[in-house]
């Protein structure tokens, strides 16, 4: 799975700090998120598409070896 | 009370005790106390105080207190840090077991090789006391955790 947060965040032009906090995280889970190192919950991916205003599945996408 | 609600019951009362954490400033107080006791135990020998129910008050100190550190809160505590201190413990665990099961058996290995070139035929079993595993793994507990928070790799 890969997503697309980087990009919503510039989007919004926000930093990984201020992303991270409006949705109460560090910003250290911010960064792993970005870098597909960790998948979030239901919550979180629901928390950051609610703030991009955009849906789970464009933010977050399944590829071939999911 | 019906069955179901002495489900729910206990299946929230396992959450709380899976949540529970102590405060931050538990971590320092028990990564200090920890530092201090080991420091104390250390001295104790030197200074000539063999007491052996000193030695055992002594390390269980040092385990009470890495509990401590063990069982706190970051400063910042969400799901990614709670996936970590999970995954420190799986490692921890893992990693104590491996090392209860190879020591005694690299110390029986040695054992057979020195006292075959000393000819003495005695074979002695290193025994791992409950203190050094413990130790061990809230040792390797919280040296994963920093690790894993520090290059954020899980």
């Amino acid at each position: 799975m890969y997503n697309k947060v980087k990009i919503g965040r510039a989007e919004l032009d926000l930093t990984q700090e201020d992303l991270a906090k409006k949705i109460g995280v560090s910003r250290q889970t911010v960064n792993s998120i970005e870098k597909n190192r960790y998948v979030p919950s239901t919550v979180l991916a629901l928390k950051i598409s609610e703030l991009f205003n955009k849906t789970v599945n464009e933010i977050f996408i399944l590829d071939e070896t999911d | 009370m019906t069955n179901n609600s002495i489900c729910n019951d206990e299946h929230n009362l396992l959450y709380k005790v899976l949540n529970f954490r102590l405060s931050h400033r538990f971590k320092k107080v028990g990564i200090l106390g920890a530092i201090l006791i080991f420091l104390l135990l250390i001295s104790s020998k030197y200074l000539g105080n063999n007491a052996l129910i000193v030695k055992d008050v002594l390390r269980t100190l040092i385990l009470f207190f890495l509990l401590l550190s063990s069982l706190s809160k970051d400063k910042l505590e969400d799901e990614y840090n709670r996936y970590m201190r999970f995954q420190s413990f799986v490692i921890a665990f893992v990693a104590t077991t491996v090392y209860s099961i190879l020591i005694p058996l690299i110390a029986i290995i040695l054992d057979i090789v020195i006292t075959n070139i000393n000819g003495d035929g005695y074979v002695s079993f290193y025994e791992i006391s409950a203190f050094e595993v413990i130790f061990i793994m809230l040792g390797i507990q919280l040296l994963c955790f920093e690790t894993l928070k520090r290059f954020g790799r899980v």
